[in-house]
């Protein structure tokens, strides 16, 4: 059991003040069973953190692996394939608008 | 749309040869690449009527109109504006945004077919050379 009270273990779920759960008194007022329910419920909550812990740390994983296998573009170079998508639509449209001409032009 | 659809295209817009006899108008050219533009993305709904083309080099536009259910006529333009940094949605009372991804890509199937089925089909000419088709 984590013997420092200001560890993430011990917050309180839901309490925005983040304050350390209060340590165990095994003192007299406590009956064994109350005791030891409240013992579980802390494991229980570690236990919890671990998962979190290492569903972050899969999932940062698992990003990176999508890197790997599925690079993400840059934003410049997604900005470079925009700009070679602005150069193709044009150069097409420019042609389109040649082939006009000409016909206009009766030199189709 | 389907992109199969997209990709294939429709055949259902012929236009014959005698169609340039007379003296013809830039606007009449460009109202013709609209027919067929607008069979690009396959069947039409009944009582729709869609137009897509290219009106300048860094404009294309898509326009459809139809009867709603009380027999009103309504219709929706959408241009789409080449700028440097991509391609800009303009559409009547939304918001404008930088088309990505698939309708992206649709849309630029969309300019090459369009572009392919012009030139062959109204211009006489090969798409991929630009020389006249042999009669």
């Amino acid at each position: 059991m984590p013997s420092n009270p200001t560890n993430t273990a011990f917050m309180i779920p839901g309490n925005t003040d983040k304050q350390p759960r209060q340590n165990f008194n095994f003192g007299s007022n406590l009956t064994h069973e109350y005791a030891n329910l409240q013992f579980k419920e802390v494991i229980n909550n570690n236990f919890s953190t671990q998962d979190e812990s290492r569903s972050i740390q899969i999932s940062t994983q698992r990003n990176n692996l999508e890197a790997i296998f599925n690079p993400k573009p840059s934003a410049e170079q997604i900005a470079k394939m925009m700009e070679q998508i602005s150069i193709y639509l044009t150069q097409e449209a420019d042609l389109i608008e040649s082939y006009r001409i000409k016909q206009l032009n009766g030199d189709a | 749309m389907g992109l199969l659809k997209l990709l294939t295209g429709s055949d259902s817009v012929k236009f014959p040869r005698f169609m340039f006899t007379g003296k013809i108008t830039r606007r009449e050219l460009i109202q013709r690449e609209s027919e067929i533009g607008g069979h690009l993305f396959g069947q039409i709904p009944i009582g729709h009527h869609r137009q897509f083309f290219n009106l300048d080099r860094t404009t294309w536009v898509w326009y459809e109109e139809w009867r709603d259910e009380d027999g009103e006529m309504q219709n929706t333009t959408t241009r789409y504006e080449i700028h440097k940094n991509g391609v800009l949605k303009v559409q009547e009372g939304t918001p404008y945004y930088y088309i990505e991804g698939q309708e992206l890509d649709n849309f630029v199937t969309a300019t090459r077919t369009y572009y392919d089925r012009v030139t062959h089909d109204i211009y006489r000419r090969d798409p991929s050379t630009g020389q006249p088709l042999a009669v």
